[in-house]
């Protein structure tokens, strides 16, 4: 994995929550998500401008849905993952399990 | 309903990127009305500005969408290029001959400004030039005003230095002339008598010697020609020169130093720098106190120097000075800097920098910028009527989605590429060219150099600018105008009817007409003063310059036993080389005029027409008979009917006319001063200072060795100063076939520019019309019909050019020609006729192809449609 894919932290998070909310995603939606699921609270600018990277680095694709009543009848934009972007995430979580699984279970014991 | 704060979004709209602001907008409305239900307006309005302002960020607020976007305008501008290059090729011709119009400009252009940074850089390279000033007189002259002497007090030097503590160092220079004699070498040379801080304060380099050799008694320090001159290949260092000078003296010198080659811009330039503590050995004036003037005074200044307040600390010796010299009065002294010197050097009186008066240096240069701006127009001209060539596809770009600005880029970015051509091309013609041709008229040479590099850089880069922009924004932005509909329907046709054209086209035309017009009048008029008589024949005649009568006397004797002398005299004035303007009188009548002394036979040997009268009867001649010879302008000045007998009074002595001659040319510069009066007297022997030789029929040469191998016998201490009678003009002659020489080729120029502009529009005109020429001959146009109608519209712009550009031709150069030369030729009809010949033909060569190509069109293939 080189320096430029690296996923921070931020964006894993939100890679994941575009995940979960398939077909919903766009930028309030997400914002309300991480703060349901983690009680984070986003600015909906910081969302915007980790959306745009994740972008241009290729794990999310976008596309402009269709016309409502709400928000004065402007569209949203929906994000959906890539491939690649899914292909991160497995490997992300994968090594994050690794390793978890690594950790005895002795450290575990917090009586001691 | 509440609506969000109207400025906040008006500040969002006005900041976003408009392909993102949508779903920013949509985001924080929706975010906005969710907090409006739950936490009421005024906290939902705080947030939406929050928000607003939280999303100005760069990513948002820049239009160009990154990666994708910009590679794609590199491959375009390379597309550009390509496409540019084809076209080039393709129409080889027209591009051919749109760059080398615009390089021949260019190239003039570079020329004249190497010639021009060369002036305005003169003397800069000495380190302490900016601290360097002359102090030159002001003295009031009841005729013109205040002059400014460059002539200063020799005493004013080392006073300022000695009273004022701003004043570091001075040096002053003296000029006197010697015969210097090495071995067997002996010339006549100009001296400069200088002091040591002459070499200390201007950075000279010394090839060899003692840099400090100015200090020293006795040492002399000469130029890098000098020394070649001298010495050839040996080396000078602490070599003797004998210097015999004006006053009689005799003094051996010791070459301390030897100076490097001058540099190309160095107006301060002397060939024998001597101690001025020898000048005041010497004994060239009584005494040497304020009441003598030396030929220059330079002071050093000590940094941060006030100017002004030193200026007026110089006026105490105003006083001084005009009581030793009440005759010139002195206003004042004004401190001028070296640095500016060259450029004011015709405002000062015997200026040490040289003189050449700026007005040419403008001329020129203003020639050679409208020459660009015609070279210019030229391009513009041809570059829009090659693109109706391209409309198809200009109208196919458009369609596929192309916007003005792109089209406009690429019409930009070929011109610029074309330009690069021309600007290179143009280096070349001026550094082979131009400027070894506009060397071999000066009297000096001046290299294909700019004194400093950025200042280089900035002047080719701004002609690429300037000529660039000039000469490709006007086809740019008029051809990306264009509809494609009217395009493709054919609606769209120009570059023949463009009147903006037509009126570029008349512009160069009149200004060829103007160029041609004063060139043939100027040369007319040039060559008429060349080829003047000169009133005597100097063929086979020699004058070499006598010190003193023994040397004449013993020329004498040697020229009776040489076979090839076939006569000599003595005289103490000679045609072009010396003679005397004095005031003689006529009863009460004062007459400005030539006075030459001679001997009896001098007219005779010169072979002076005789008009009127006899020669001077030197039997006759005595204290109480004086005979002289006037001139027909004596004559004509005077309006004597019966000029033989009259009595004329020269310096209180009274002489007899008994003869009159034709005007002669005793000036060598003669077409610029005015033709004088002129009388020829006998003078006594012992004043002869000229010893003329006439040879028989072309043994001259041989006759100027033998004289010379003489001379070394006679004189071997002084030089052999000779002139050749029939070369004494040749500076003159030169000078005016140099003018000549620029005039005519600034003209030709000027037509091939207006040539290739009219050929480059007729050309394009013609291709467009195939057609109609081609139905015009199928019914039946007789040939003539046919290149009327290809040629009408161009003879009216020629003939306009002619109408405006004739006169202004005619009053320009003839008021500079009033202004040069006292007595002009009469302007005659021929100048103008044959200026318009060659104008008018060489229009007509250059058309007559692309004429014919109309007369000889096939109507079968240009009609018929595939």
């Amino acid at each position: 994995m080189s320096k430029g894919e690296h996923l921070g932290e931020l964006e894993e998070l939100i890679l994941l929550t575009v995940g979960s909310l398939y077909g919903e995603a766009y930028g309030v939606s997400i914002m309300d998500e991480i703060k349901a699921q983690s009680g984070r609270e986003l600015n909906v600018s910081a969302v915007h401008a980790v959306l745009k990277r994740l972008e241009t680095k290729g794990y999310l694709k976008s596309y402009m849905g269709g016309a409502t009543q709400e928000r004065g009848g402007r569209r949203k934009r929906y994000f959906t993952l890539t491939q690649a972007g899914k292909l991160t995430l497995d490997q992300s979580m994968s090594y994050r399990m690794k390793l978890y699984n690594n950790i005895p279970d002795i450290s575990f014991n917090f009586s001691a | 309903m509440t609506n969000p704060p109207k400025w906040s979004m008006k500040f969002l709209q006005w900041y976003c990127n408009p392909d993102l602001l949508e779903e920013i907008e949509g985001d924080i409305y929706e975010l906005f009305d969710r907090r409006v239900a739950e936490k009421g307006v005024g906290f939902a309005k705080r947030r939406f500005a929050w928000d607003v302002l939280r999303f100005c960020r760069w990513t948002n607020i820049k239009r160009t969408q990154s990666i994708n976007h910009r590679s794609n305008s590199i491959i375009m501008l390379k597309n550009y290029i390509n496409v540019g290059f084809r076209n080039v090729t393709r129409n080889w011709l027209t591009s051919g001959i749109n760059i080398f119009g615009l390089a021949l400009a260019l190239g003039c252009l570079i020329t004249l400004f190497i010639f021009i940074d060369m002036q305005q850089n003169m003397d800069k390279y000495h380190e302490n030039s900016a601290n360097i000033y002359q102090v030159v007189n002001r003295v009031k002259n009841d005729n013109v005003g205040v002059e400014k002497w460059s002539d200063s007090p020799i005493q004013l030097g080392p006073s300022m230095v000695e009273n004022h503590p701003q004043v570091a160092d001075m040096f002053r220079i003296e000029f006197q002339s010697a015969n210097v004699k090495y071995n067997d070498k002996v010339f006549n040379e100009f001296l400069a008598f200088v002091d040591p801080g002459y070499l200390k304060n201007l950075d000279y380099d010394v090839l060899s010697g003692n840099h400090n050799s100015l200090e020293i008694r006795g040492h002399l320090v000469i130029s890098y020609n000098t020394a070649e001159k001298y010495f050839a290949d040996e080396d000078p260092v602490g070599k003797q020169l004998t210097l015999k000078f004006g006053h009689g003296r005799i003094k051996t010198f010791t070459v301390g130093a030897v100076l490097d080659k001058y540099r190309y811009n160095t107006s301060i330039r002397y060939n024998f720098m001597l101690p001025m503590k020898n000048f005041e050995d010497l004994g060239f004036a009584d005494k040497l106190d304020w009441s003598y003037l030396t030929d220059a005074t330079f002071v050093v200044l000590k940094d941060g120097t006030n100017l002004v307040q030193l200026e007026s600390e110089l006026s105490e010796y105003v006083a001084v000075q005009n009581s030793f010299d009440p005759e010139w009065a002195i206003e004042s002294f004004e401190l001028i800097s070296l640095n500016e010197l060259a450029q004011k050097n015709f405002e000062i009186t015997s200026s040490v920098a040289g003189s050449s008066h700026p007005a040419g240096q403008v001329a020129l240069g203003v020639v050679a910028i409208l020459l660009t701006i015609l070279a210019c127009f030229n391009y513009m001209n041809i570059s829009v009527a090659s693109s109706s060539k391209r409309l198809k596809e200009i109208a196919l770009r458009k369609v596929m989605g192309s916007d003005r600005k792109g089209i406009a880029t690429q019409f930009l970015v070929e011109n610029f590429m074309q330009v690069l051509f021309a600007l290179i091309l143009g280096s070349l013609i001026s550094y082979f060219l131009f400027m070894p041709g506009f060397n071999t008229m000066l009297p000096f040479t001046v290299p294909f150099r700019f004194v400093s590099i950025p200042m280089m850089m900035l002047f080719f880069l701004g002609i690429l600018l300037f000529v660039g922009i000039i000469s490709s924004l006007y086809p740019a932005l008029y051809v990306s105008k264009f509809q494609p509909v009217s395009i493709f329907k054919g609606k769209t046709r120009f570059g023949s009817r463009n009147l903006f054209s037509k009126v570029l086209l008349g512009f160069q035309l009149t200004f060829a007409f103007i160029t041609v017009v004063a060139s043939f009048l100027f040369s007319d008029n040039a060559l008429h003063l060349k080829n003047q008589e000169w009133g005597y024949d100097g063929e086979d005649v020699l004058s070499v310059r006598v010190n003193d009568a023994s040397q004449f006397v013993a020329l004498r004797e040697f020229a009776k036993e040489n076979p090839h002398v076939r006569d000599m005299v003595g005289s103490s004035g000679n045609f072009t080389q010396d003679f005397d303007i004095m005031t003689v009188n006529h009863l009460e009548t004062e007459v400005r005029s030539v006075v030459l002394g001679t001997s009896p036979q001098y007219p005779g040997l010169m072979d002076m027409k005789l008009k009127e009268g006899r020669a001077i009867n030197s039997l006759l001649d005595d204290a109480a008979n004086r005979e002289i010879l006037i001139n027909e302008e004596f004559v004509t000045k005077m309006d004597w009917e019966e000029p033989l007998g009259k009595k004329i009074t020269i310096d209180s002595a009274k002489y007899t006319v008994v003869g009159i001659v034709e005007n002669f040319k005793y000036h060598v510069w003669f077409g610029y001063e005015q033709m004088l009066p002129a009388i020829v007297k006998v003078a006594p022997e012992e004043q002869y200072q000229y010893a003329i030789f006439k040879s028989t029929a072309g043994n001259l040469d041989a006759m100027d060795e033998e004289v010379k191998s003489k001379w070394l016998e006679i004189a071997p201490n002084d030089p052999y100063d000779r002139v050749i009678q029939a070369n004494a003009y040749d500076e003159y002659l030169n000078e005016m076939d140099s003018n000549v020489i620029i005039i005519s080729f600034i003209s030709l120029i000027a037509i091939i520019l207006a040539s290739l502009g009219l050929f480059g529009l007729l050309s394009f005109n013609i291709q467009s019309r195939l057609k109609e020429f081609s139905v015009r001959k199928i019914l039946g146009a007789p040939v003539i019909e046919i290149i009327r109608v290809a040629a009408k519209q161009y003879l009216w712009i020629v003939l306009i050019g002619f109408f405006i550009g004739a006169p202004i031709g005619y009053f320009l150069i003839d008021s500079m020609i009033q202004n040069i030369y006292p007595d002009p030729k009469p302007t005659s009809w021929f100048p103008f006729v044959l200026a318009i010949t060659i104008m008018v033909s060489m229009l007509l060569v250059s058309i007559i192809g692309q004429l014919l190509k109309a007369v000889n069109v096939n109507p079968a293939e240009n009609l018929r449609n595939e």
